[in-house]
């Protein structure tokens, strides 16, 4: 039975939010302790800019999208990625995390060459790469950092703001992987080419060489604040999980190179670790930043204000 | 509650050519086509301008004894790279379909480029009582909404009925 995207669609729009429905000054910020902003304020930072590169990877989908409903959700997805931003910088002003200026600290260098990255092949990526890693990112940082907040605090604004976002966040994986369904029903032929489009040396070597450290340095991150990282790794499990139900899905190459990379990342004692993602996150942690130039204007987008004039 | 519930004016149609702007903040909530025609006009007195641009089209500023086909885009992308430097703004104009329109309009850049004026590409979902809402979760307050005459008013009141 196809899915129907036009429905999807109709219920996103119904079920739009906006931070002018949260009341930011009512009573609960009080929970959050000295202690616990100084060890939430880099992990809270992190989750910022990963919604707001997620945001980027939806605007990307959204000029690949292979029918008109589905561009639609897409472009939905990209606004509401960049909300989760803006909501989730609005809890860190709330919990006096941010500076005077309001701004938001300076992204890691893993993020930082994720943004060059989507900046310089967003739009080219093939839409069955682009598409495979969109979820497994989104189920693996995503998932598994919202779930931490959630257990570490316990504000109640914070939880009614992920209310919305993870009623949002379960759409975009839904449709994530329908959207891999239909892709995978489509023509074999077609599926291979693209695929094979996809072995493109810079965008297999920048996926490398971006992708695998980011997630290692986010379990780095998730370790050092004395989390257990086995959250993370159920997160990255349901990748395959919900990957595993489709019919069609595992027709597409690209699921299959990115589930086994992910069947690594949740496996501690995989050479893949050894010979290459840690290493990678030592070897990154020494590139300048200055070398990716500066990112384009969509970074400056993110605003903690529920009201703009 | 309709969308007549906003306090400021809502402008449809053409009805934005007999009005003056100075001095208000003004949304222009339209495709690219009807933006490009309206905001230049706007911009040019209003104290702030927030486009929101729904499809994105090709702009030549005057028409040329070129047809329509490949050249045609050829030469509007130009346009567009010679006119707009910065590269996000110009993927924001940027249509992604296979073989978009070419429509012929002036000024439309340039005006976005003014220091009042700016361009969103975020779903519009509301209309309330002080401006309009959008989907990255921010409400804009105006004190005029000039809508094209492609936009579904009725979704917006919907949505705002759905609120309240």
């Amino acid at each position: 039975m196809t899915y129907d995207f036009d429905a999807m669609l109709q219920t996103i729009k119904d079920k739009q939010w906006s931070l002018a429905d949260i009341d930011w000054d009512a009573p609960g910020a009080e929970t959050m302790t000295d202690e616990l902003r100084a060890k939430m304020q880099p992990f809270m930072a992190d989750l910022v800019w990963i919604e707001h590169v997620g945001a980027r990877g939806f605007a990307s989908l959204a000029t690949m999208a292979p029918t008109p409903a589905i561009k639609e959700i897409y472009e939905y997805f990209h606004a509401e990625e960049q909300k989760h931003a803006n909501a989730e910088l609005a809890l860190m002003k709330r919990w006096g995390m941010l500076d005077d200026s309001g701004t938001i600290p300076e992204p890691n260098i893993n993020v930082k060459m994720a943004i060059k990255t989507l900046d310089t092949f967003g739009d080219s990526l093939p839409l069955t790469g682009l598409a495979t890693l969109i979820p497994l990112l989104e189920c693996a940082l995503d998932g598994a950092l919202v779930k931490f907040l959630l257990d570490e605090v316990s504000d109640p604004v914070c939880h009614e703001v992920f209310r919305h976002i993870n009623s949002d966040e379960a759409r975009h994986i839904t449709v994530d992987f329908q959207v891999l369904e239909l892709i995978g029903a489509g023509p074999l032929h077609k599926l291979l080419i693209e695929s094979a489009s996809n072995l493109k040396p810079q965008v297999v070597l920048g996926l490398i060489v971006v992708f695998v450290p980011l997630i290692n340095k986010m379990r780095d991150n998730i370790i050092a604040m004395g989390l257990p990282e086995q959250k993370l790794y159920n997160a990255v499990k349901r990748f395959n999980t919900i990957g595993s139900r489709g019919e069609y899905t595992s027709r597409i190459p690209a699921y299959h190179v990115l589930r086994s990379q992910a069947g690594m990342v949740i496996n501690r004692a995989h050479p893949y670790h050894r010979l290459l993602a840690d290493p990678l996150v030592k070897v990154t942690s020494f590139v300048p930043a200055r070398l990716l130039g500066r990112p384009q204007a969509w970074v400056d987008e993110i605003t903690h204000e529920p009201v703009a004039s | 509650m309709s969308p007549t519930a906003f306090r400021g004016d809502l402008l449809v149609g053409e009805d934005w050519r007999s009005r003056d702007f100075r001095g208000l903040r003004v949304a222009v909530v339209a495709s690219a086509d009807e933006a490009a025609r309206i905001v230049p006009y706007v911009a040019r007195s209003a104290s702030s301008v927030k486009v929101f641009q729904r499809s994105p089209a090709l702009l030549l500023p005057a028409r040329l004894p070129v047809p329509g086909g490949p050249l045609r885009r050829s030469l509007a992308r130009l346009n567009l790279r010679l006119s707009v430097d910065d590269p996000w703004l110009r993927r924001q104009l940027t249509p992604h379909d296979d073989r978009p329109r070419v429509v012929v309009r002036r000024g439309f850049y340039a005006a976005l480029q003014q220091p009042n004026c700016k361009l969103y590409t975020w779903p519009v979902y509301a209309i309330v009582e002080q401006g309009l809402r959008s989907a990255e979760g921010v409400e804009h307050r105006v004190d005029v909404i000039v809508l094209g005459a492609d936009v579904d008013i009725a979704s917006c009141a919907t949505r705002e009925e759905h609120i309240a």
